[in-house]
Protein backbone atom coordinates (compact mmCIF):
# COMPACT_ATOMS: atom_id res chain seq x y z
CA UNK A 1 0.00 0.00 0.00
CA UNK A 2 1.36 3.43 -0.97
CA UNK A 3 2.33 5.69 1.90
CA UNK A 4 3.79 9.17 1.86
CA UNK A 5 5.58 10.47 4.86
CA UNK A 6 4.14 13.94 5.41
CA UNK A 7 6.55 16.74 4.67
CA UNK A 8 7.34 19.08 7.49
CA UNK A 9 6.26 22.64 6.92
CA UNK A 10 9.01 25.28 7.19
CA UNK A 11 9.74 27.23 10.35
CA UNK A 12 7.05 29.90 10.65
CA UNK A 13 9.45 32.82 10.52
CA UNK A 14 10.30 32.13 6.87
CA UNK A 15 6.82 32.66 5.36
CA UNK A 16 5.92 34.88 8.32
CA UNK A 17 8.42 37.66 7.59
CA UNK A 18 7.28 37.89 3.96
CA UNK A 19 3.61 37.90 4.98
CA UNK A 20 4.13 40.63 7.58
CA UNK A 21 5.95 42.78 5.02
CA UNK A 22 3.12 42.13 2.57
CA UNK A 23 0.69 43.40 5.17
CA UNK A 24 2.72 46.60 5.55
CA UNK A 25 2.74 46.96 1.76
CA UNK A 26 -1.04 46.57 1.69
CA UNK A 27 -1.45 49.36 4.24
CA UNK A 28 0.83 51.67 2.23
CA UNK A 29 -1.22 51.00 -0.92
CA UNK A 30 -4.57 51.41 0.81
CA UNK A 31 -3.57 54.79 2.27
CA UNK A 32 -1.58 55.78 -0.80
CA UNK A 33 -4.59 55.74 -3.14
CA UNK A 34 -6.58 58.54 -1.43
CA UNK A 35 -3.38 60.54 -0.88
CA UNK A 36 -2.37 60.34 -4.54
CA UNK A 37 -5.90 60.72 -5.93
CA UNK A 38 -5.10 63.82 -8.08
CA UNK A 39 -2.15 62.09 -9.73
CA UNK A 40 -4.06 58.85 -10.26
CA UNK A 41 -6.97 60.45 -12.13
CA UNK A 42 -4.59 62.40 -14.36
CA UNK A 43 -2.22 59.81 -15.81
CA UNK A 44 -0.36 56.58 -15.32
CA UNK A 45 2.85 58.22 -16.52
CA UNK A 46 3.90 59.84 -13.25
CA UNK A 47 6.78 58.78 -10.97
CA UNK A 48 4.48 58.85 -7.94
CA UNK A 49 2.00 56.55 -9.69
CA UNK A 50 4.91 54.28 -10.65
CA UNK A 51 5.98 54.27 -6.99
CA UNK A 52 2.49 53.35 -5.78
CA UNK A 53 2.07 50.61 -8.38
CA UNK A 54 5.42 49.09 -7.36
CA UNK A 55 4.48 49.18 -3.68
CA UNK A 56 1.40 47.19 -4.70
CA UNK A 57 3.12 44.77 -7.03
CA UNK A 58 6.34 44.19 -5.10
CA UNK A 59 5.77 45.30 -1.51
CA UNK A 60 2.28 43.90 -1.09
CA UNK A 61 1.39 41.21 -3.62
CA UNK A 62 4.78 39.69 -4.48
CA UNK A 63 5.90 39.66 -0.83
CA UNK A 64 2.64 37.95 0.15
CA UNK A 65 2.98 35.43 -2.67
CA UNK A 66 6.57 34.63 -1.72
CA UNK A 67 5.46 33.99 1.88
CA UNK A 68 2.49 31.90 0.76
CA UNK A 69 4.62 29.84 -1.62
CA UNK A 70 7.25 29.17 1.05
CA UNK A 71 4.41 27.78 3.15
CA UNK A 72 2.39 26.01 0.45
CA UNK A 73 5.18 24.47 -1.63
CA UNK A 74 5.98 21.83 1.01
CA UNK A 75 2.47 21.22 2.33
CA UNK A 76 0.45 21.44 -0.88
CA UNK A 77 2.88 19.95 -3.38
CA UNK A 78 4.90 17.74 -1.03
CA UNK A 79 8.15 19.40 -2.11
CA UNK A 80 11.12 20.52 -0.05
CA UNK A 81 12.25 24.13 -0.32
CA UNK A 82 15.98 24.27 -0.96
CA UNK A 83 18.06 26.37 1.44
CA UNK A 84 15.47 28.02 3.72
CA UNK A 85 18.39 29.77 5.43
CA UNK A 86 19.22 31.56 2.19
CA UNK A 87 15.53 32.42 1.92
CA UNK A 88 15.80 34.24 5.27
CA UNK A 89 18.83 36.21 4.13
CA UNK A 90 17.26 36.90 0.80
CA UNK A 91 14.30 38.50 2.55
CA UNK A 92 16.58 41.30 3.75
CA UNK A 93 18.01 41.84 0.27
CA UNK A 94 14.53 42.03 -1.25
CA UNK A 95 13.01 44.14 1.53
CA UNK A 96 15.93 46.62 1.41
CA UNK A 97 15.68 46.77 -2.37
CA UNK A 98 11.94 47.53 -2.36
CA UNK A 99 12.25 49.96 0.56
CA UNK A 100 14.81 51.97 -1.43
CA UNK A 101 13.37 51.45 -4.89
CA UNK A 102 9.90 52.83 -4.20
CA UNK A 103 10.96 56.18 -2.63
CA UNK A 104 13.56 56.56 -5.40
CA UNK A 105 10.74 56.25 -7.92
CA UNK A 106 8.55 58.64 -5.93
CA UNK A 107 11.17 61.39 -5.83
CA UNK A 108 12.55 60.62 -9.29
CA UNK A 109 16.04 59.74 -8.03
CA UNK A 110 17.22 57.76 -11.04
CA UNK A 111 20.46 56.54 -9.43
CA UNK A 112 18.39 55.19 -6.49
CA UNK A 113 16.06 53.41 -8.91
CA UNK A 114 19.10 51.76 -10.54
CA UNK A 115 20.84 50.83 -7.25
CA UNK A 116 17.83 49.63 -5.27
CA UNK A 117 16.26 48.19 -8.42
CA UNK A 118 19.32 45.98 -8.76
CA UNK A 119 18.93 44.78 -5.16
CA UNK A 120 15.25 44.05 -5.79
CA UNK A 121 16.10 42.14 -8.96
CA UNK A 122 18.66 40.11 -7.01
CA UNK A 123 16.11 39.26 -4.32
CA UNK A 124 13.39 38.29 -6.78
CA UNK A 125 15.70 36.22 -8.99
CA UNK A 126 17.06 34.42 -5.96
CA UNK A 127 13.55 33.44 -4.90
CA UNK A 128 12.67 32.28 -8.42
CA UNK A 129 15.79 30.13 -8.75
CA UNK A 130 15.39 28.83 -5.20
CA UNK A 131 11.91 27.53 -6.02
CA UNK A 132 12.90 26.26 -9.47
CA UNK A 133 15.74 24.29 -7.86
CA UNK A 134 13.20 22.82 -5.44
CA UNK A 135 10.87 21.55 -8.19
CA UNK A 136 12.50 18.12 -8.62
CA UNK A 137 11.32 17.31 -5.07
CA UNK A 138 7.62 17.89 -5.88
CA UNK A 139 5.56 14.78 -5.09
CA UNK A 140 2.04 15.90 -5.95
CA UNK A 141 1.86 17.30 -9.48
CA UNK A 142 -1.40 19.12 -8.88
CA UNK A 143 -2.24 21.80 -11.52
CA UNK A 144 -0.92 24.35 -9.00
CA UNK A 145 2.58 22.97 -9.60
CA UNK A 146 2.35 23.70 -13.34
CA UNK A 147 0.80 27.14 -12.88
CA UNK A 148 3.48 28.23 -10.41
CA UNK A 149 6.24 26.80 -12.61
CA UNK A 150 5.01 28.87 -15.56
CA UNK A 151 4.62 31.89 -13.27
CA UNK A 152 8.26 31.64 -12.17
CA UNK A 153 9.44 31.73 -15.77
CA UNK A 154 7.31 34.84 -16.41
CA UNK A 155 8.64 36.36 -13.18
CA UNK A 156 12.19 36.09 -14.47
CA UNK A 157 11.13 37.71 -17.75
CA UNK A 158 9.23 40.49 -15.92
CA UNK A 159 12.10 41.33 -13.64
CA UNK A 160 14.51 41.22 -16.59
CA UNK A 161 12.50 43.84 -18.45
CA UNK A 162 12.08 45.90 -15.28
CA UNK A 163 15.81 45.79 -14.57
CA UNK A 164 16.69 47.05 -18.04
CA UNK A 165 14.08 49.85 -17.79
CA UNK A 166 15.30 50.86 -14.31
CA UNK A 167 18.93 51.09 -15.48
CA UNK A 168 17.82 52.80 -18.65
CA UNK A 169 16.03 55.51 -16.68
CA UNK A 170 19.42 56.48 -15.21
CA UNK A 171 21.74 55.82 -18.16
CA UNK A 172 19.29 56.72 -20.95
CA UNK A 173 20.49 54.06 -23.41
CA UNK A 174 17.30 54.02 -25.45
CA UNK A 175 13.80 55.44 -25.48
CA UNK A 176 11.22 53.31 -23.65
CA UNK A 177 7.91 53.35 -25.50
CA UNK A 178 4.42 52.89 -24.03
CA UNK A 179 4.11 49.47 -25.62
CA UNK A 180 7.44 48.35 -24.11
CA UNK A 181 6.18 49.39 -20.68
CA UNK A 182 2.88 47.63 -21.39
CA UNK A 183 4.77 44.39 -22.13
CA UNK A 184 6.52 44.64 -18.73
CA UNK A 185 3.18 45.30 -17.00
CA UNK A 186 1.42 42.39 -18.74
CA UNK A 187 4.24 39.98 -17.96
CA UNK A 188 4.03 40.95 -14.29
CA UNK A 189 0.24 41.01 -13.97
CA UNK A 190 -0.86 38.13 -16.17
CA UNK A 191 2.37 36.12 -16.08
CA UNK A 192 3.85 36.14 -12.59
CA UNK A 193 0.98 37.34 -10.39
CA UNK A 194 -1.93 35.92 -12.40
CA UNK A 195 -0.63 32.40 -12.91
CA UNK A 196 0.54 32.13 -9.30
CA UNK A 197 -2.82 33.28 -7.98
CA UNK A 198 -4.74 30.94 -10.27
CA UNK A 199 -2.61 27.93 -9.39
CA UNK A 200 -2.82 28.56 -5.65
CA UNK A 201 -6.58 29.23 -5.94
CA UNK A 202 -7.23 25.86 -7.57
CA UNK A 203 -5.48 24.11 -4.70
CA UNK A 204 -6.93 26.15 -1.85
CA UNK A 205 -10.48 26.08 -3.22
CA UNK A 206 -10.34 22.29 -3.34
CA UNK A 207 -8.94 22.14 0.16
CA UNK A 208 -11.07 24.62 1.99
CA UNK A 209 -14.38 24.08 0.20
CA UNK A 210 -13.85 20.31 0.28
CA UNK A 211 -14.41 20.24 -3.46
CA UNK A 212 -13.78 16.83 -5.00
CA UNK A 213 -14.40 15.20 -8.35
CA UNK A 214 -13.84 18.25 -10.54
CA UNK A 215 -12.22 17.38 -13.87
CA UNK A 216 -8.96 19.08 -14.83
CA UNK A 217 -9.42 19.42 -18.59
CA UNK A 218 -10.57 23.04 -18.39
CA UNK A 219 -7.85 23.83 -15.82
CA UNK A 220 -5.09 22.69 -18.19
CA UNK A 221 -6.83 24.21 -21.22
CA UNK A 222 -6.82 27.57 -19.44
CA UNK A 223 -3.14 27.16 -18.60
CA UNK A 224 -2.31 26.56 -22.26
CA UNK A 225 -4.49 29.35 -23.69
CA UNK A 226 -3.31 31.82 -21.05
CA UNK A 227 0.38 31.21 -21.76
CA UNK A 228 0.01 31.29 -25.54
CA UNK A 229 -2.03 34.51 -25.31
CA UNK A 230 0.49 36.13 -22.99
CA UNK A 231 3.45 35.18 -25.14
CA UNK A 232 1.69 36.48 -28.24
CA UNK A 233 0.64 39.69 -26.50
CA UNK A 234 4.15 40.36 -25.18
CA UNK A 235 5.81 39.76 -28.55
CA UNK A 236 3.25 41.84 -30.43
CA UNK A 237 3.64 44.70 -27.92
CA UNK A 238 7.43 44.60 -28.23
CA UNK A 239 7.78 44.24 -31.98
CA UNK A 240 4.58 46.07 -32.97
CA UNK A 241 3.76 44.06 -36.10
CA UNK A 242 0.23 45.48 -36.06
CA UNK A 243 -2.40 46.73 -33.64
CA UNK A 244 -4.83 43.98 -34.70
CA UNK A 245 -2.41 41.34 -33.38
CA UNK A 246 -2.20 43.06 -29.98
CA UNK A 247 -6.00 43.21 -29.81
CA UNK A 248 -6.27 39.59 -30.94
CA UNK A 249 -3.94 38.28 -28.24
CA UNK A 250 -5.52 40.52 -25.59
CA UNK A 251 -8.88 39.03 -26.65
CA UNK A 252 -7.44 35.53 -26.28
CA UNK A 253 -6.20 36.43 -22.80
CA UNK A 254 -9.69 37.71 -21.93
CA UNK A 255 -11.15 34.39 -23.14
CA UNK A 256 -8.67 32.56 -20.91
CA UNK A 257 -9.77 34.74 -17.98
CA UNK A 258 -13.37 33.75 -18.67
CA UNK A 259 -12.37 30.08 -18.87
CA UNK A 260 -10.73 30.41 -15.46
CA UNK A 261 -13.78 32.03 -13.88
CA UNK A 262 -16.06 29.32 -15.31
CA UNK A 263 -13.65 26.62 -14.11
CA UNK A 264 -13.57 27.98 -10.54
CA UNK A 265 -17.38 28.25 -10.57
CA UNK A 266 -17.63 24.59 -11.66
CA UNK A 267 -15.09 23.62 -8.99
CA UNK A 268 -17.14 25.39 -6.34
CA UNK A 269 -20.25 23.52 -7.46
CA UNK A 270 -18.61 20.28 -6.31
CA UNK A 271 -17.92 21.66 -2.84
CA UNK A 272 -19.11 19.73 0.21
CA UNK A 273 -19.17 22.73 2.51
CA UNK A 274 -22.39 24.36 1.58
CA UNK A 275 -22.17 27.52 3.65
CA UNK A 276 -20.27 30.32 1.91
CA UNK A 277 -17.50 31.80 4.02
CA UNK A 278 -16.10 35.32 4.13
CA UNK A 279 -13.12 34.00 2.15
CA UNK A 280 -15.41 32.84 -0.66
CA UNK A 281 -17.19 36.18 -0.87
CA UNK A 282 -13.81 37.82 -1.35
CA UNK A 283 -13.16 35.29 -4.12
CA UNK A 284 -16.38 36.26 -5.93
CA UNK A 285 -15.39 39.96 -5.92
CA UNK A 286 -11.90 38.98 -7.07
CA UNK A 287 -13.26 36.98 -10.02
CA UNK A 288 -15.64 39.79 -10.98
CA UNK A 289 -12.69 42.21 -10.90
CA UNK A 290 -10.66 39.92 -13.15
CA UNK A 291 -13.43 40.06 -15.77
CA UNK A 292 -13.67 43.85 -15.36
CA UNK A 293 -9.89 44.19 -15.79
CA UNK A 294 -9.97 41.94 -18.87
CA UNK A 295 -12.72 44.08 -20.42
CA UNK A 296 -10.83 47.30 -19.62
CA UNK A 297 -7.64 45.83 -21.05
CA UNK A 298 -9.42 45.02 -24.31
CA UNK A 299 -10.78 48.56 -24.53
CA UNK A 300 -7.30 49.98 -23.94
CA UNK A 301 -5.47 47.92 -26.56
CA UNK A 302 -8.22 48.46 -29.14
CA UNK A 303 -7.89 52.23 -28.67
CA UNK A 304 -11.36 52.79 -27.20
CA UNK A 305 -10.26 54.21 -23.84
CA UNK A 306 -11.04 57.92 -23.46
CA UNK A 307 -7.93 58.83 -21.43
CA UNK A 308 -4.83 57.72 -19.55
CA UNK A 309 -6.84 57.54 -16.33
CA UNK A 310 -8.37 54.37 -17.81
CA UNK A 311 -4.92 52.77 -17.78
CA UNK A 312 -4.78 53.49 -14.04
CA UNK A 313 -8.33 52.09 -13.66
CA UNK A 314 -7.23 48.92 -15.46
CA UNK A 315 -4.25 48.51 -13.11
CA UNK A 316 -6.43 49.22 -10.08
CA UNK A 317 -9.07 46.66 -11.12
CA UNK A 318 -6.34 44.03 -11.52
CA UNK A 319 -4.22 44.87 -8.44
CA UNK A 320 -6.76 45.90 -5.80
CA UNK A 321 -9.65 43.93 -7.31
CA UNK A 322 -8.45 40.63 -8.68
CA UNK A 323 -5.29 40.12 -6.59
CA UNK A 324 -6.26 42.24 -3.58
CA UNK A 325 -9.57 40.56 -2.78
CA UNK A 326 -8.10 37.13 -3.44
CA UNK A 327 -5.18 37.81 -1.08
CA UNK A 328 -7.32 39.28 1.69
CA UNK A 329 -9.85 36.43 1.39
CA UNK A 330 -7.25 33.67 1.35
CA UNK A 331 -5.48 35.29 4.30
CA UNK A 332 -8.52 34.39 6.39
CA UNK A 333 -7.56 30.77 5.73
CA UNK A 334 -3.76 30.82 5.45
CA UNK A 335 -3.00 33.01 8.48
CA UNK A 336 -5.16 31.13 11.02
CA UNK A 337 -3.77 27.88 9.64
CA UNK A 338 -0.20 29.08 10.16
CA UNK A 339 -1.05 30.34 13.61
CA UNK A 340 -2.89 27.14 14.59
CA UNK A 341 -0.12 24.94 13.28
CA UNK A 342 2.52 26.61 15.37
CA UNK A 343 0.45 27.30 18.47
CA UNK A 344 -1.82 24.29 18.87
CA UNK A 345 -0.61 21.39 16.73
CA UNK A 346 1.66 20.15 19.53
CA UNK A 347 -1.26 19.69 21.92
CA UNK A 348 -4.08 18.71 19.52
CA UNK A 349 -5.45 15.31 20.50
CA UNK A 350 -4.40 15.76 24.12
CA UNK A 351 -6.54 18.76 24.93
CA UNK A 352 -9.31 20.77 23.24
CA UNK A 353 -7.99 23.21 20.64
CA UNK A 354 -9.82 25.95 18.75
CA UNK A 355 -11.04 25.66 15.17
CA UNK A 356 -9.34 27.83 12.56
CA UNK A 357 -12.46 29.93 12.11
CA UNK A 358 -12.42 30.71 15.83
CA UNK A 359 -9.01 32.35 15.52
CA UNK A 360 -10.44 35.00 13.21
CA UNK A 361 -12.73 37.77 14.45
CA UNK A 362 -15.58 37.11 12.00
CA UNK A 363 -17.43 40.35 12.73
CA UNK A 364 -14.30 42.34 11.98
CA UNK A 365 -13.75 40.29 8.82
CA UNK A 366 -17.25 40.96 7.47
CA UNK A 367 -17.03 44.67 8.35
CA UNK A 368 -13.70 44.89 6.56
CA UNK A 369 -15.16 43.11 3.51
CA UNK A 370 -18.07 45.57 3.29
CA UNK A 371 -15.77 48.60 3.45
CA UNK A 372 -13.32 47.12 0.95
CA UNK A 373 -16.06 46.35 -1.58
CA UNK A 374 -17.71 49.78 -1.36
CA UNK A 375 -14.33 51.54 -1.36
CA UNK A 376 -13.01 49.51 -4.29
CA UNK A 377 -16.12 50.11 -6.44
CA UNK A 378 -16.00 53.83 -5.61
CA UNK A 379 -12.30 54.21 -6.44
CA UNK A 380 -12.74 52.34 -9.71
CA UNK A 381 -15.70 54.56 -10.66
CA UNK A 382 -13.73 57.68 -9.67
CA UNK A 383 -10.76 56.63 -11.78
CA UNK A 384 -12.94 55.94 -14.82
CA UNK A 385 -14.72 59.28 -14.39
CA UNK A 386 -11.46 61.10 -13.68
CA UNK A 387 -12.88 62.48 -10.42
CA UNK A 388 -10.24 62.88 -7.68
CA UNK A 389 -12.80 63.68 -4.97
CA UNK A 390 -14.61 60.38 -5.54
CA UNK A 391 -11.28 58.51 -5.56
CA UNK A 392 -10.25 60.21 -2.32
CA UNK A 393 -13.54 59.55 -0.49
CA UNK A 394 -13.89 55.95 -1.67
CA UNK A 395 -10.17 55.37 -1.12
CA UNK A 396 -10.61 56.40 2.52
CA UNK A 397 -13.37 53.79 2.92
CA UNK A 398 -11.12 51.19 1.33
CA UNK A 399 -8.28 52.18 3.68
CA UNK A 400 -10.60 51.77 6.68
CA UNK A 401 -11.50 48.27 5.46
CA UNK A 402 -7.82 47.47 4.99
CA UNK A 403 -7.10 48.63 8.53
CA UNK A 404 -9.78 46.33 9.96
CA UNK A 405 -8.27 43.45 8.00
CA UNK A 406 -4.81 44.33 9.29
CA UNK A 407 -6.05 44.29 12.89
CA UNK A 408 -7.40 40.79 12.35
CA UNK A 409 -4.31 39.58 10.53
CA UNK A 410 -1.64 41.20 12.69
CA UNK A 411 -2.43 39.30 15.87
CA UNK A 412 -2.20 36.02 13.93
CA UNK A 413 0.87 36.66 11.85
CA UNK A 414 3.06 39.04 13.87
CA UNK A 415 4.34 36.43 16.34
CA UNK A 416 5.20 34.13 13.42
CA UNK A 417 7.56 36.59 11.81
CA UNK A 418 10.00 36.54 14.65
CA UNK A 419 9.75 33.19 16.36
CA UNK A 420 10.76 29.71 15.37
CA UNK A 421 8.37 26.77 15.81
CA UNK A 422 10.18 25.40 18.85
CA UNK A 423 9.75 28.67 20.73
CA UNK A 424 6.04 28.89 19.97
CA UNK A 425 5.30 25.31 20.90
CA UNK A 426 7.18 25.55 24.16
CA UNK A 427 5.23 28.71 24.99
CA UNK A 428 1.93 26.89 24.45
CA UNK A 429 3.06 23.89 26.46
CA UNK A 430 4.01 26.11 29.39
CA UNK A 431 0.77 28.10 29.23
CA UNK B 1 10.03 1.62 39.86
CA UNK B 2 7.47 1.97 37.06
CA UNK B 3 3.75 1.77 37.80
CA UNK B 4 1.97 -1.46 36.86
CA UNK B 5 0.30 -1.07 33.44
CA UNK B 6 -3.50 -1.24 33.33
CA UNK B 7 -4.54 -4.35 31.42
CA UNK B 8 -7.82 -4.10 29.51
CA UNK B 9 -9.28 -6.45 26.92
CA UNK B 10 -8.34 -5.43 23.40
CA UNK B 11 -11.93 -5.11 22.19
CA UNK B 12 -12.73 -2.77 25.08
CA UNK B 13 -9.66 -0.71 24.25
CA UNK B 14 -10.67 -0.60 20.59
CA UNK B 15 -14.12 0.74 21.48
CA UNK B 16 -12.48 3.31 23.75
CA UNK B 17 -10.04 4.28 20.98
CA UNK B 18 -12.81 4.90 18.44
CA UNK B 19 -14.60 7.02 21.02
CA UNK B 20 -11.43 8.96 21.73
CA UNK B 21 -10.84 9.65 18.04
CA UNK B 22 -14.31 11.18 17.84
CA UNK B 23 -12.83 13.96 19.98
CA UNK B 24 -10.11 14.78 17.45
CA UNK B 25 -11.40 17.45 15.10
CA UNK B 26 -10.24 18.68 11.74
CA UNK B 27 -9.67 22.30 12.79
CA UNK B 28 -10.65 23.63 9.37
CA UNK B 29 -13.85 21.67 8.87
CA UNK B 30 -14.94 21.44 12.50
CA UNK B 31 -15.86 17.74 12.09
CA UNK B 32 -14.21 14.86 13.92
CA UNK B 33 -11.93 12.50 12.03
CA UNK B 34 -14.15 9.43 12.53
CA UNK B 35 -17.23 11.12 11.04
CA UNK B 36 -15.12 12.47 8.21
CA UNK B 37 -14.28 8.86 7.36
CA UNK B 38 -10.56 9.46 7.64
CA UNK B 39 -9.85 6.51 9.95
CA UNK B 40 -9.59 3.43 7.73
CA UNK B 41 -8.49 0.82 10.23
CA UNK B 42 -7.94 0.55 13.97
CA UNK B 43 -6.38 -2.59 15.50
CA UNK B 44 -5.51 -3.27 19.11
CA UNK B 45 -3.20 -6.04 20.24
CA UNK B 46 -1.87 -6.35 23.77
CA UNK B 47 -2.50 -2.69 24.49
CA UNK B 48 -0.80 -1.52 21.30
CA UNK B 49 -2.98 0.43 18.89
CA UNK B 50 -2.32 0.60 15.18
CA UNK B 51 -4.25 3.10 13.07
CA UNK B 52 -4.41 3.48 9.34
CA UNK B 53 -5.79 6.82 8.33
CA UNK B 54 -5.93 9.17 5.40
CA UNK B 55 -6.47 12.86 4.77
CA UNK B 56 -9.00 14.55 2.53
CA UNK B 57 -6.30 15.24 -0.08
CA UNK B 58 -2.56 14.51 -0.38
CA UNK B 59 -1.81 18.23 -0.20
CA UNK B 60 -3.77 18.70 3.01
CA UNK B 61 -2.10 21.39 5.10
CA UNK B 62 -2.87 19.35 8.21
CA UNK B 63 -0.84 16.40 6.95
CA UNK B 64 1.79 17.08 9.60
CA UNK B 65 -0.42 17.54 12.57
CA UNK B 66 -3.46 15.26 12.25
CA UNK B 67 -1.58 11.94 12.51
CA UNK B 68 0.31 13.30 15.51
CA UNK B 69 -2.96 14.40 17.12
CA UNK B 70 -4.42 10.93 16.61
CA UNK B 71 -1.36 9.34 18.23
CA UNK B 72 -1.56 11.70 21.19
CA UNK B 73 -5.30 11.08 21.64
CA UNK B 74 -4.77 7.31 21.69
CA UNK B 75 -1.99 7.55 24.25
CA UNK B 76 -4.30 9.34 26.68
CA UNK B 77 -6.39 6.13 27.01
CA UNK B 78 -5.47 4.19 30.15
CA UNK B 79 -4.20 0.80 29.07
CA UNK B 80 -2.76 1.90 25.74
CA UNK B 81 0.97 1.33 25.88
CA UNK B 82 1.87 2.24 22.32
CA UNK B 83 0.15 3.89 19.37
CA UNK B 84 1.29 4.04 15.78
CA UNK B 85 -0.40 5.92 12.96
CA UNK B 86 0.18 5.32 9.28
CA UNK B 87 -1.09 7.73 6.65
CA UNK B 88 -2.24 5.96 3.49
CA UNK B 89 -3.61 7.31 0.21
CA UNK B 90 -5.26 4.21 -1.10
CA UNK B 91 -8.16 4.03 -1.28
CA UNK B 92 -8.28 7.75 -1.93
CA UNK B 93 -10.71 9.58 0.34
CA UNK B 94 -13.98 10.65 -1.27
CA UNK B 95 -16.74 12.74 0.34
CA UNK B 96 -19.08 9.73 0.27
CA UNK B 97 -16.96 8.27 3.09
CA UNK B 98 -18.32 10.90 5.49
CA UNK B 99 -21.04 9.94 7.96
CA UNK B 100 -24.50 11.46 7.72
CA UNK B 101 -23.67 13.52 10.79
CA UNK B 102 -20.64 15.00 9.05
CA UNK B 103 -22.55 15.92 5.89
CA UNK B 104 -25.20 17.52 8.10
CA UNK B 105 -22.58 19.52 10.00
CA UNK B 106 -21.11 20.74 6.72
CA UNK B 107 -24.58 21.94 5.76
CA UNK B 108 -25.10 19.53 2.90
CA UNK B 109 -28.30 17.76 4.04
Amino acid sequence: MMTIKPKRSPEPDLPGRYLVTGLVGFMLCAFGVPLLAPELVRTNDDPRVFALSHVAVLGWITMTMFGALYQLFPVALGGTVRSPRLGRWNYWVLATGIAGFVPSFYWGWTAGVAIFGSLTVGGVLHFAFQLLRSYPSVRDWHPMAYYVLAALVWLIATIGFGFVYALNWHFAWFSVTDTMLAAHVQLGLAGWLGLTLMGVSYKLTELFALAHGHGRALTFANLGVWNVALLGLTLSLLFEPGAWLVTGFAGLLAIAALLYVVDIALLLRTRRRRKLTVEQWHTFVSLGSLLAAAALGLLLVSGHAPGRNWVVAYGYAALAGWFGFAIVGKSYKILPFLSWLHRFSAVAGRQPVPLLSELVDQRLAWSSFGLLVVGFAGVLAGLLLGDATVVRAAGALYAAGALLFALNAARLVLPLAFLRRSHLVSQEMTA
Amino acid sequence: MSEPRLQLPDDLLAAEAWQQLECVYDPELGVNLVDLGLIYRLDVKDGEVQVEMTLTTPGCPMSDSMPDAVERALLTIPGVSHASVEVVWEPRWVPEMMSERATRELGWV
